[in-house]
Protein backbone atom coordinates (compact mmCIF):
# COMPACT_ATOMS: atom_id res chain seq x y z
CA UNK A 1 0.00 0.00 0.00
CA UNK A 2 2.98 2.07 0.33
CA UNK A 3 1.98 5.62 1.23
CA UNK A 4 -1.83 5.27 0.80
CA UNK A 5 -2.60 2.64 3.09
CA UNK A 6 -1.89 4.32 6.07
CA UNK A 7 -3.27 7.77 4.63
CA UNK A 8 -6.79 5.91 4.08
CA UNK A 9 -6.45 4.14 8.02
CA UNK A 10 -6.28 7.49 8.77
CA UNK A 11 -9.32 8.85 7.29
CA UNK A 12 -11.25 6.76 8.82
CA UNK A 13 -10.13 6.64 11.79
CA UNK A 14 -10.66 10.44 12.07
CA UNK A 15 -14.43 9.49 10.57
CA UNK A 16 -15.36 7.18 13.09
CA UNK A 17 -13.39 9.30 15.87
CA UNK A 18 -16.78 10.71 18.58
CA UNK A 19 -14.86 13.49 20.09
CA UNK A 20 -13.51 14.50 16.33
CA UNK A 21 -15.29 18.06 15.26
CA UNK A 22 -17.59 17.89 12.42
CA UNK A 23 -17.33 20.12 9.65
CA UNK A 24 -20.16 19.97 7.52
CA UNK A 25 -19.59 20.10 3.73
CA UNK A 26 -20.34 23.56 2.46
CA UNK A 27 -23.16 22.12 0.05
CA UNK A 28 -25.34 25.17 0.36
CA UNK A 29 -27.09 27.19 -2.43
CA UNK A 30 -23.89 29.46 -3.27
CA UNK A 31 -22.24 26.48 -3.46
CA UNK A 32 -24.52 24.19 -5.66
CA UNK A 33 -24.58 27.09 -8.24
CA UNK A 34 -20.63 27.66 -8.49
CA UNK A 35 -20.05 24.08 -9.09
CA UNK A 36 -23.31 24.11 -11.53
CA UNK A 37 -21.63 27.20 -13.50
CA UNK A 38 -18.22 25.43 -13.86
CA UNK A 39 -20.37 22.19 -15.14
CA UNK A 40 -22.30 23.95 -18.35
CA UNK A 41 -19.10 26.15 -18.84
CA UNK A 42 -17.35 23.23 -19.19
CA UNK A 43 -19.62 21.97 -21.02
CA UNK A 44 -20.50 24.58 -23.22
CA UNK A 45 -16.89 25.02 -24.08
CA UNK A 46 -16.34 21.27 -24.63
CA UNK A 47 -19.44 21.76 -27.14
CA UNK A 48 -17.99 24.87 -28.95
CA UNK A 49 -14.65 22.69 -29.40
CA UNK A 50 -16.26 19.88 -30.60
CA UNK A 51 -18.37 22.11 -33.32
CA UNK A 52 -15.48 23.28 -34.13
CA UNK A 53 -13.43 20.44 -34.51
CA UNK A 54 -16.67 19.13 -36.84
CA UNK A 55 -16.78 22.39 -38.42
CA UNK A 56 -13.01 22.32 -39.55
CA UNK A 57 -13.01 18.89 -40.66
CA UNK A 58 -16.09 19.02 -42.53
CA UNK A 59 -14.80 22.24 -44.31
CA UNK A 60 -11.34 20.54 -45.26
CA UNK A 61 -12.91 17.20 -46.79
CA UNK A 62 -15.49 19.83 -48.92
CA UNK A 63 -12.13 21.71 -49.90
CA UNK A 64 -10.26 18.71 -50.46
CA UNK A 65 -13.04 17.23 -52.56
CA UNK A 66 -13.85 20.10 -54.25
CA UNK A 67 -9.81 20.54 -55.37
CA UNK A 68 -9.74 16.87 -56.66
CA UNK A 69 -12.53 17.46 -58.96
CA UNK A 70 -10.83 20.64 -60.00
CA UNK A 71 -7.70 18.97 -60.39
CA UNK A 72 -9.49 15.92 -62.10
CA UNK A 73 -10.71 18.71 -64.90
CA UNK A 74 -7.71 20.76 -65.04
CA UNK A 75 -5.68 19.14 -67.52
CA UNK A 76 -8.81 18.95 -70.14
CA UNK A 77 -9.86 22.65 -69.60
CA UNK A 78 -6.31 23.59 -70.07
CA UNK A 79 -6.24 22.25 -73.42
CA UNK A 80 -9.56 23.24 -74.47
CA UNK A 81 -8.33 26.82 -73.78
CA UNK A 82 -5.04 26.46 -75.55
CA UNK A 83 -6.90 24.84 -78.48
CA UNK A 84 -9.08 27.37 -78.55
CA UNK A 85 -6.82 30.48 -78.38
CA UNK A 86 -4.71 28.37 -81.39
CA UNK A 87 -7.94 27.79 -83.40
CA UNK A 88 -7.59 29.89 -86.70
CA UNK A 89 -11.02 29.84 -86.67
CA UNK A 90 -13.04 31.79 -83.99
CA UNK A 91 -12.50 30.76 -80.62
CA UNK A 92 -16.21 30.25 -79.97
CA UNK A 93 -15.53 31.44 -76.36
CA UNK A 94 -19.13 31.97 -75.31
CA UNK A 95 -19.92 27.98 -76.21
CA UNK A 96 -17.43 26.95 -74.67
CA UNK A 97 -18.15 28.96 -71.27
CA UNK A 98 -21.84 28.01 -71.01
CA UNK A 99 -20.98 24.34 -71.45
CA UNK A 100 -18.91 24.83 -68.49
CA UNK A 101 -19.41 22.56 -64.34
CA UNK A 102 -18.65 24.91 -61.61
CA UNK A 103 -15.36 23.19 -61.08
CA UNK A 104 -14.63 23.57 -64.83
CA UNK A 105 -15.37 27.40 -64.33
CA UNK A 106 -13.32 27.85 -61.55
CA UNK A 107 -10.64 26.03 -63.12
CA UNK A 108 -11.00 28.35 -66.22
CA UNK A 109 -10.70 31.42 -64.32
CA UNK A 110 -7.42 30.15 -62.32
CA UNK A 111 -5.94 29.18 -65.32
CA UNK A 112 -7.07 32.59 -67.33
CA UNK A 113 -5.32 34.70 -64.78
CA UNK A 114 -2.33 32.56 -65.45
CA UNK A 115 -2.27 32.96 -68.94
CA UNK A 116 -2.68 36.75 -69.11
CA UNK A 117 -0.01 37.34 -66.96
CA UNK A 118 1.98 35.26 -68.72
CA UNK A 119 1.22 36.27 -72.25
CA UNK A 120 1.23 39.87 -74.95
CA UNK A 121 -0.09 40.53 -77.60
CA UNK A 122 -2.65 38.82 -79.94
CA UNK A 123 -2.53 35.94 -78.09
CA UNK A 124 -3.74 38.02 -75.24
CA UNK A 125 -5.94 40.30 -76.62
CA UNK A 126 -7.81 37.27 -78.17
CA UNK A 127 -7.66 35.20 -74.65
CA UNK A 128 -9.25 38.24 -72.55
CA UNK A 129 -12.42 37.26 -74.66
CA UNK A 130 -12.78 34.23 -72.37
CA UNK A 131 -12.88 36.95 -69.55
CA UNK A 132 -16.28 37.95 -71.12
CA UNK A 133 -17.62 34.82 -71.96
CA UNK A 134 -17.10 33.75 -68.18
CA UNK A 135 -18.21 37.37 -66.84
CA UNK A 136 -15.17 38.21 -64.75
CA UNK A 137 -15.38 41.79 -66.29
CA UNK A 138 -19.14 42.20 -65.66
CA UNK A 139 -18.23 40.92 -62.15
CA UNK A 140 -15.35 42.71 -61.20
CA UNK A 141 -17.54 46.00 -62.36
CA UNK A 142 -20.05 45.59 -59.65
CA UNK A 143 -17.14 44.79 -56.97
CA UNK A 144 -15.93 48.09 -56.94
CA UNK A 145 -18.66 48.85 -54.72
CA UNK A 146 -17.85 46.74 -52.35
CA UNK A 147 -17.33 47.93 -48.76
CA UNK A 148 -13.90 45.02 -48.24
CA UNK A 149 -11.31 46.89 -49.81
CA UNK A 150 -9.29 43.03 -50.91
CA UNK A 151 -12.65 42.82 -52.77
CA UNK A 152 -12.42 45.87 -54.71
CA UNK A 153 -8.37 45.09 -55.36
CA UNK A 154 -9.57 41.91 -56.53
CA UNK A 155 -12.04 43.40 -58.91
CA UNK A 156 -9.26 46.11 -60.46
CA UNK A 157 -6.56 43.02 -60.63
CA UNK A 158 -9.18 41.54 -63.53
CA UNK A 159 -10.27 44.24 -65.27
CA UNK A 160 -6.43 45.11 -65.38
CA UNK A 161 -5.84 41.79 -67.06
CA UNK A 162 -8.85 42.31 -69.41
CA UNK A 163 -7.80 45.70 -70.12
CA UNK A 164 -11.28 47.01 -69.11
CA UNK A 165 -11.44 50.40 -68.06
CA UNK A 166 -15.37 51.55 -66.36
CA UNK A 167 -16.75 54.84 -67.15
CA UNK A 168 -16.17 56.33 -63.77
CA UNK A 169 -12.39 55.01 -63.67
CA UNK A 170 -11.79 56.36 -67.15
CA UNK A 171 -13.65 59.52 -65.99
CA UNK A 172 -11.65 60.16 -62.93
CA UNK A 173 -14.64 59.66 -61.02
CA UNK A 174 -13.83 56.81 -58.68
CA UNK A 175 -12.88 56.68 -55.44
CA UNK A 176 -10.39 55.01 -54.50
CA UNK A 177 -10.01 55.27 -50.35
CA UNK A 178 -6.11 53.66 -49.96
CA UNK A 179 -2.63 54.07 -51.73
CA UNK A 180 -2.81 50.10 -52.48
CA UNK A 181 -6.20 51.08 -54.20
CA UNK A 182 -4.72 53.80 -55.88
CA UNK A 183 -2.28 52.60 -56.74
CA UNK A 184 -4.34 49.07 -58.53
CA UNK A 185 -6.19 51.78 -59.86
CA UNK A 186 -3.31 53.62 -61.81
CA UNK A 187 -2.11 50.72 -62.85
CA UNK A 188 -5.50 49.58 -64.54
CA UNK A 189 -5.50 52.79 -66.60
CA UNK A 190 -1.38 52.66 -67.32
CA UNK A 191 -1.64 49.10 -68.74
CA UNK A 192 -4.65 49.50 -70.45
CA UNK A 193 -3.56 52.52 -72.14
CA UNK A 194 -0.09 54.18 -71.19
CA UNK A 195 -0.74 57.11 -73.65
CA UNK A 196 -3.84 57.84 -73.68
CA UNK A 197 -3.66 57.18 -69.21
CA UNK A 198 -0.42 57.86 -68.30
CA UNK A 199 -0.98 61.41 -67.20
CA UNK A 200 -4.64 60.52 -65.33
CA UNK A 201 -2.99 57.65 -63.81
CA UNK A 202 0.29 59.91 -62.24
CA UNK A 203 -2.79 62.20 -60.66
CA UNK A 204 -4.95 58.84 -59.49
CA UNK A 205 -1.67 57.68 -57.86
CA UNK A 206 -0.38 61.12 -56.48
CA UNK A 207 -3.46 63.55 -56.09
CA UNK A 208 -3.38 62.33 -52.51
CA UNK A 209 -0.53 60.51 -51.44
CA UNK A 210 0.76 61.41 -48.33
CA UNK A 211 2.39 58.37 -46.94
CA UNK A 212 5.20 55.90 -49.03
CA UNK A 213 3.67 53.37 -51.21
CA UNK A 214 3.60 49.22 -50.70
CA UNK A 215 6.16 47.63 -53.30
CA UNK A 216 3.51 47.33 -56.16
CA UNK A 217 2.85 51.16 -56.02
CA UNK A 218 6.33 51.97 -56.08
CA UNK A 219 6.43 49.58 -58.86
CA UNK A 220 3.61 51.56 -60.74
CA UNK A 221 5.42 54.72 -59.87
CA UNK A 222 8.25 53.78 -61.79
CA UNK A 223 6.59 52.53 -64.62
CA UNK A 224 4.43 55.99 -65.03
CA UNK A 225 7.66 57.77 -64.07
CA UNK A 226 9.31 55.88 -67.37
CA UNK A 227 6.21 56.90 -69.38
CA UNK A 228 5.26 60.47 -67.82
CA UNK A 229 8.33 61.36 -65.98
CA UNK A 230 7.22 65.23 -66.45
CA UNK A 231 3.74 64.51 -64.82
CA UNK A 232 5.27 62.87 -61.73
CA UNK A 233 8.19 65.34 -61.28
CA UNK A 234 5.54 68.28 -61.30
CA UNK A 235 3.70 66.48 -59.12
CA UNK A 236 6.48 66.38 -56.49
CA UNK A 237 7.59 70.03 -57.24
CA UNK A 238 3.77 70.97 -55.79
CA UNK A 239 3.19 68.54 -53.12
CA UNK A 240 7.02 67.31 -51.68
CA UNK A 241 6.47 69.69 -48.40
CA UNK A 242 3.53 67.70 -47.31
CA UNK A 243 4.49 64.09 -48.42
CA UNK A 244 5.90 61.59 -45.73
CA UNK A 245 9.79 60.97 -46.07
CA UNK A 246 9.17 57.75 -46.97
CA UNK A 247 7.16 58.56 -50.28
CA UNK A 248 9.44 60.89 -51.20
CA UNK A 249 12.26 58.71 -50.50
CA UNK A 250 10.40 56.67 -53.45
CA UNK A 251 9.80 59.57 -55.33
CA UNK A 252 13.67 60.43 -55.47
CA UNK A 253 14.52 57.23 -56.44
CA UNK A 254 12.22 56.79 -59.16
CA UNK A 255 13.36 60.24 -60.55
CA UNK A 256 16.57 59.41 -60.30
CA UNK A 257 15.91 55.93 -62.53
CA UNK A 258 14.15 57.93 -65.56
CA UNK A 259 16.54 60.91 -65.45
CA UNK A 260 17.16 61.06 -68.87
CA UNK A 261 13.19 62.11 -69.24
CA UNK A 262 13.91 65.07 -67.06
CA UNK A 263 15.37 67.44 -69.33
CA UNK A 264 14.46 71.29 -68.07
CA UNK A 265 12.13 70.05 -65.02
CA UNK A 266 12.15 72.10 -62.28
CA UNK A 267 14.27 70.33 -59.62
CA UNK A 268 14.97 72.90 -56.96
CA UNK A 269 12.49 70.99 -54.96
CA UNK A 270 15.42 68.52 -54.72
CA UNK A 271 17.40 70.65 -53.70
CA UNK A 272 15.35 72.36 -50.96
CA UNK A 273 15.08 68.46 -49.88
CA UNK A 274 18.53 68.81 -49.27
CA UNK A 275 17.81 70.62 -45.58
CA UNK A 276 14.98 67.64 -44.91
CA UNK A 277 14.85 66.69 -41.42
CA UNK A 278 14.97 63.26 -42.38
CA UNK A 279 18.12 61.83 -43.28
CA UNK A 280 16.96 59.35 -45.73
CA UNK A 281 15.23 62.16 -47.80
CA UNK A 282 18.83 64.36 -47.66
CA UNK A 283 20.72 61.48 -48.75
CA UNK A 284 18.04 60.07 -51.58
CA UNK A 285 18.44 64.28 -52.95
CA UNK A 286 21.79 63.81 -52.90
CA UNK A 287 21.90 61.10 -54.98
CA UNK A 288 19.52 62.25 -57.41
CA UNK A 289 21.06 65.40 -58.15
CA UNK A 290 24.16 63.05 -58.97
CA UNK A 291 22.72 61.86 -61.45
CA UNK A 292 21.24 64.57 -62.55
CA UNK A 293 24.25 66.48 -62.80
CA UNK A 294 24.82 70.38 -61.80
CA UNK A 295 22.86 73.15 -63.19
CA UNK A 296 23.90 76.89 -63.09
CA UNK A 297 20.78 78.02 -60.78
CA UNK A 298 21.70 75.14 -58.24
CA UNK A 299 25.67 76.44 -58.43
CA UNK A 300 23.42 79.74 -57.79
CA UNK A 301 22.35 78.74 -54.73
CA UNK A 302 25.60 77.65 -53.47
CA UNK A 303 24.48 74.87 -51.82
CA UNK A 304 27.96 72.38 -52.73
CA UNK A 305 29.02 73.16 -49.22
CA UNK A 306 25.46 72.83 -47.45
CA UNK A 307 25.52 69.44 -48.78
CA UNK A 308 28.62 68.73 -47.40
CA UNK A 309 28.51 70.27 -43.94
CA UNK A 310 25.37 67.89 -43.01
CA UNK A 311 25.38 66.16 -39.03
CA UNK A 312 24.83 62.70 -40.69
CA UNK A 313 28.28 60.88 -41.85
CA UNK A 314 25.48 59.10 -44.52
CA UNK A 315 23.89 62.49 -45.81
CA UNK A 316 27.68 63.85 -45.68
CA UNK A 317 28.95 60.57 -48.17
CA UNK A 318 25.58 61.23 -50.00
CA UNK A 319 26.97 64.58 -51.01
CA UNK A 320 30.17 63.55 -51.81
CA UNK A 321 28.95 60.96 -53.84
CA UNK A 322 27.09 63.78 -55.75
CA UNK A 323 30.29 66.13 -56.24
CA UNK A 324 32.85 63.54 -57.50
CA UNK A 325 29.77 62.35 -59.85
CA UNK A 326 29.53 65.90 -61.13
CA UNK A 327 33.56 66.35 -61.71
CA UNK A 328 33.59 69.38 -62.31
CA UNK A 329 36.26 71.44 -61.39
CA UNK A 330 34.71 73.54 -58.44
CA UNK A 331 32.76 70.24 -57.20
CA UNK A 332 35.52 68.76 -56.24
CA UNK A 333 37.77 71.31 -55.08
CA UNK A 334 34.81 71.41 -52.40
CA UNK A 335 35.09 67.58 -51.92
CA UNK A 336 38.64 67.80 -51.34
CA UNK A 337 38.55 70.50 -49.06
CA UNK A 338 35.72 68.67 -46.90
CA UNK A 339 37.39 65.50 -46.37
CA UNK A 340 40.55 67.05 -45.59
CA UNK A 341 38.31 67.31 -41.88
CA UNK A 342 36.42 64.74 -42.32
CA UNK A 343 36.02 62.51 -39.28
CA UNK A 344 33.69 59.48 -40.03
CA UNK A 345 35.05 56.52 -41.54
CA UNK A 346 32.06 55.66 -43.71
CA UNK A 347 32.02 59.22 -45.09
CA UNK A 348 35.69 59.25 -45.46
CA UNK A 349 35.45 56.21 -48.08
CA UNK A 350 32.18 57.43 -49.64
CA UNK A 351 34.62 60.64 -50.21
CA UNK A 352 37.58 58.47 -51.38
CA UNK A 353 34.96 57.06 -54.15
CA UNK A 354 33.59 60.13 -55.20
CA UNK A 355 37.48 61.34 -55.56
CA UNK A 356 37.93 58.21 -57.92
CA UNK A 357 34.99 58.97 -59.78
CA UNK A 358 35.76 61.78 -60.26
CA UNK A 359 39.56 60.77 -61.29
CA UNK A 360 41.59 62.96 -59.19
CA UNK A 361 45.14 63.31 -59.26
CA UNK A 362 46.88 61.57 -56.00
CA UNK A 363 48.32 64.93 -55.07
CA UNK A 364 45.01 66.70 -55.07
CA UNK A 365 43.85 63.71 -52.64
CA UNK A 366 43.85 65.43 -49.07
CA UNK A 367 46.61 63.42 -46.89
CA UNK A 368 43.14 62.30 -44.26
CA UNK A 369 41.76 60.80 -47.37
CA UNK A 370 44.68 59.32 -48.97
CA UNK A 371 44.46 55.52 -47.39
CA UNK A 372 41.03 54.93 -48.32
CA UNK A 373 41.39 56.51 -52.08
CA UNK A 374 44.20 53.93 -52.30
CA UNK A 375 41.86 50.87 -51.47
CA UNK A 376 39.15 52.44 -53.72
CA UNK A 377 41.52 52.12 -56.40
CA UNK A 378 43.03 48.85 -56.08
CA UNK A 379 39.66 47.57 -55.03
CA UNK A 380 38.16 48.61 -58.39
CA UNK A 381 41.50 47.68 -60.03
CA UNK A 382 40.82 44.36 -58.47
CA UNK A 383 37.19 44.13 -59.78
CA UNK A 384 38.05 45.32 -63.28
CA UNK A 385 40.47 42.06 -63.74
CA UNK A 386 37.91 39.58 -61.68
CA UNK A 387 35.46 41.00 -64.95
CA UNK A 388 37.73 40.58 -67.76
CA UNK A 389 39.79 38.25 -67.74
CA UNK A 390 39.43 37.84 -71.57
CA UNK A 391 42.31 37.88 -73.83
CA UNK A 392 44.05 40.64 -75.04
CA UNK A 393 42.06 43.01 -71.87
CA UNK A 394 44.79 45.34 -70.92
CA UNK A 395 42.55 47.81 -69.00
CA UNK A 396 42.81 48.89 -65.58
CA UNK A 397 39.82 50.61 -64.21
CA UNK A 398 39.33 53.24 -61.77
CA UNK A 399 43.11 53.88 -62.20
CA UNK A 400 44.37 55.79 -64.87
CA UNK A 401 47.84 56.42 -62.34
CA UNK A 402 45.87 58.83 -60.36
CA UNK A 403 43.91 60.28 -63.39
CA UNK A 404 45.43 59.54 -66.35
CA UNK A 405 43.80 61.33 -69.25
CA UNK A 406 43.46 64.09 -66.41
CA UNK A 407 44.42 67.78 -66.99
CA UNK A 408 46.39 69.97 -65.60
CA UNK A 409 43.81 71.30 -62.80
CA UNK A 410 44.33 68.41 -60.71
CA UNK A 411 40.85 66.98 -62.17
CA UNK A 412 41.08 63.69 -64.72
CA UNK A 413 37.08 63.55 -65.63
CA UNK A 414 37.51 60.93 -68.03
CA UNK A 415 33.98 61.84 -69.30
CA UNK A 416 35.49 65.35 -70.07
CA UNK A 417 38.77 64.68 -72.10
CA UNK A 418 37.75 64.30 -75.67
CA UNK A 419 38.90 61.78 -77.77
CA UNK A 420 41.50 63.10 -79.09
CA UNK A 421 43.66 63.64 -75.89
CA UNK A 422 42.12 67.46 -76.00
CA UNK A 423 40.00 68.65 -72.76
CA UNK A 424 36.37 70.08 -72.69
CA UNK A 425 35.44 73.47 -70.98
CA UNK A 426 34.07 72.01 -67.66
CA UNK A 427 31.44 74.89 -67.94
CA UNK A 428 30.24 73.23 -70.79
CA UNK A 429 29.64 69.86 -69.37
CA UNK A 430 27.21 68.92 -66.96
CA UNK A 431 26.76 65.32 -66.78
CA UNK A 432 29.95 63.60 -66.64
CA UNK A 433 28.56 60.01 -68.46
CA UNK A 434 30.39 57.61 -66.41
CA UNK A 435 29.33 54.10 -65.73
CA UNK A 436 29.37 54.13 -61.76
CA UNK A 437 26.92 57.11 -62.10
CA UNK A 438 25.67 56.72 -65.05
CA UNK A 439 25.38 60.37 -65.60
CA UNK A 440 22.46 61.89 -67.86
CA UNK A 441 23.78 64.62 -70.61
CA UNK A 442 20.96 66.50 -69.94
CA UNK A 443 21.07 69.86 -67.68
CA UNK A 444 22.25 73.35 -68.43
CA UNK A 445 25.27 74.93 -67.44
CA UNK B 1 12.67 16.75 -91.46
CA UNK B 2 10.97 17.89 -87.50
CA UNK B 3 13.03 20.34 -85.77
CA UNK B 4 13.47 19.65 -82.22
CA UNK B 5 13.05 22.01 -79.59
CA UNK B 6 13.51 21.61 -75.60
CA UNK B 7 11.85 23.89 -73.50
CA UNK B 8 13.01 24.22 -69.75
CA UNK B 9 10.94 25.86 -67.39
CA UNK B 10 10.06 25.40 -63.92
CA UNK B 11 6.18 27.23 -64.81
CA UNK B 12 3.60 24.83 -65.72
CA UNK B 13 1.75 27.52 -67.36
CA UNK B 14 4.60 28.50 -69.73
CA UNK B 15 5.94 25.04 -70.15
CA UNK B 16 2.44 23.74 -71.41
CA UNK B 17 1.90 26.91 -73.45
CA UNK B 18 5.38 26.43 -75.23
CA UNK B 19 4.88 22.51 -75.84
CA UNK B 20 0.93 23.36 -77.69
CA UNK B 21 2.16 26.60 -79.51
CA UNK B 22 5.35 25.10 -80.66
CA UNK B 23 3.89 21.72 -80.89
CA UNK B 24 1.46 23.60 -83.23
CA UNK B 25 3.99 24.65 -85.24
CA UNK B 26 5.36 21.05 -86.12
CA UNK B 27 8.25 21.30 -84.05
CA UNK B 28 8.72 17.97 -81.89
CA UNK B 29 9.01 19.74 -78.28
CA UNK B 30 10.04 18.38 -75.27
CA UNK B 31 9.91 20.19 -71.93
CA UNK B 32 11.78 19.88 -68.21
CA UNK B 33 10.89 21.43 -65.21
CA UNK B 34 14.09 23.07 -64.56
CA UNK B 35 17.99 23.47 -65.21
CA UNK B 36 19.36 19.61 -63.38
CA UNK B 37 16.36 17.81 -65.00
CA UNK B 38 17.45 19.43 -68.35
CA UNK B 39 20.47 17.70 -67.75
CA UNK B 40 19.30 14.62 -66.60
CA UNK B 41 17.03 14.05 -69.77
CA UNK B 42 19.39 15.58 -72.33
CA UNK B 43 20.51 11.90 -72.55
CA UNK B 44 17.26 10.45 -73.17
CA UNK B 45 16.09 12.43 -75.86
CA UNK B 46 15.11 10.55 -79.30
CA UNK B 47 17.45 13.01 -81.13
CA UNK B 48 20.08 15.98 -80.34
CA UNK B 49 17.95 18.95 -79.90
CA UNK B 50 18.06 22.03 -82.61
CA UNK B 51 17.18 24.80 -80.57
CA UNK B 52 16.50 25.61 -76.38
CA UNK B 53 13.89 27.62 -74.71
CA UNK B 54 15.35 28.19 -71.81
CA UNK B 55 14.06 30.07 -68.57
CA UNK B 56 16.76 32.00 -65.90
CA UNK B 57 15.19 31.74 -62.31
CA UNK B 58 14.35 27.71 -61.73
CA UNK B 59 15.33 25.64 -58.88
CA UNK B 60 18.10 23.40 -58.56
CA UNK B 61 20.22 24.71 -61.56
CA UNK B 62 19.59 27.58 -63.20
CA UNK B 63 18.92 29.08 -66.80
CA UNK B 64 22.63 31.00 -66.83
CA UNK B 65 23.96 28.33 -65.20
CA UNK B 66 22.69 25.64 -67.71
CA UNK B 67 23.67 27.78 -70.46
CA UNK B 68 26.96 27.91 -69.07
CA UNK B 69 27.59 23.97 -68.88
CA UNK B 70 26.17 23.52 -72.63
CA UNK B 71 28.82 26.12 -73.91
CA UNK B 72 31.20 24.14 -72.02
CA UNK B 73 30.52 20.81 -73.22
CA UNK B 74 29.42 19.74 -70.30
CA UNK B 75 25.83 18.11 -71.14
CA UNK B 76 24.78 15.54 -73.93
CA UNK B 77 23.99 18.34 -76.07
CA UNK B 78 26.05 19.70 -78.95
CA UNK B 79 27.69 23.46 -77.57
CA UNK B 80 26.82 25.18 -80.32
CA UNK B 81 23.05 24.56 -80.20
CA UNK B 82 20.92 27.80 -80.49
CA UNK B 83 19.54 29.13 -76.81
CA UNK B 84 16.53 31.48 -76.42
CA UNK B 85 16.23 32.54 -73.13
CA UNK B 86 12.58 33.31 -71.80
CA UNK B 87 12.42 35.21 -68.67
CA UNK B 88 10.78 37.50 -66.69
CA UNK B 89 13.60 38.99 -65.89
CA UNK B 90 13.69 42.21 -68.43
CA UNK B 91 16.23 45.00 -67.29
CA UNK B 92 18.66 45.78 -69.83
CA UNK B 93 21.66 44.23 -67.36
CA UNK B 94 19.88 41.15 -67.45
CA UNK B 95 19.45 40.98 -71.08
CA UNK B 96 23.34 41.65 -71.70
CA UNK B 97 24.14 39.07 -68.97
CA UNK B 98 21.80 36.49 -70.59
CA UNK B 99 24.28 37.50 -74.01
CA UNK B 100 27.40 37.34 -72.45
CA UNK B 101 26.30 34.24 -71.12
CA UNK B 102 26.07 32.37 -74.62
CA UNK B 103 22.32 33.12 -75.42
CA UNK B 104 21.64 33.61 -78.94
CA UNK B 105 18.39 35.45 -78.08
CA UNK B 106 16.37 37.03 -74.97
CA UNK B 107 12.67 37.51 -74.93
CA UNK B 108 11.56 39.07 -71.59
CA UNK B 109 7.86 37.79 -70.12
CA UNK B 110 5.24 37.98 -70.22
CA UNK B 111 5.33 37.67 -74.10
CA UNK B 112 3.94 36.84 -77.61
CA UNK B 113 4.17 33.28 -78.33
CA UNK B 114 3.90 34.38 -82.35
CA UNK B 115 7.39 36.64 -81.41
CA UNK B 116 8.86 33.49 -80.04
CA UNK B 117 7.52 31.17 -83.60
CA UNK B 118 9.56 34.18 -85.18
CA UNK B 119 12.69 34.01 -83.21
CA UNK B 120 13.05 30.32 -82.88
CA UNK B 121 12.56 30.53 -87.00
CA UNK B 122 15.58 32.68 -87.11
CA UNK B 123 17.42 30.26 -85.13
CA UNK B 124 16.72 27.32 -86.80
CA UNK B 125 18.70 26.40 -89.80
CA UNK B 126 16.35 26.10 -93.40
Amino acid sequence: MGIVGPFVRSSLRVRRDPHAVSVPLQTGSIGGVGERLVLWTGVVIGSLLIAVFVLTVGVSVYEARLRRRREAVRDDVRAGLLDRLYDPDEPGWETWAEGMSGPERTVAEELLDEYLRTLEGTDAERLRGLGTALGIGDRSRGRLDARDEYARLRALGWLTLLRDVPDAVAAGEYDAATPRERAAVARLLYETDPEAYAERAVDVLLADAGEAFPAFGTDTLYRLATTEPTAVVEHAADNYDRWSPGLLAQVLVVCRAVETGLAGADLSWIVALLEHEAETVRVEASLTLARFGWRTPIREEAFLRRATDDDSPRARGAGYTMLGAWGDERSVAVLAEALREESNDRALLAGAEALTDAGVHRETVPERARPAWEWVRERRRYDDRARNVGPGYEGDAGDGESGDGGNDEGVANPAATDPDGGRFDWAEVDIPDRESTGGSPEGGG
Amino acid sequence: MTATIVTVDDDETTRQLLRHRLGREGYDVHVFRDGQAAVDGFDDLPTEPDLVVLDVMMPRLDGKRLLRRIRNGETAIDPGTPVIMLTSRAKEADVLDGFESGADDYLAKPFSPSELVARVRRQLPG
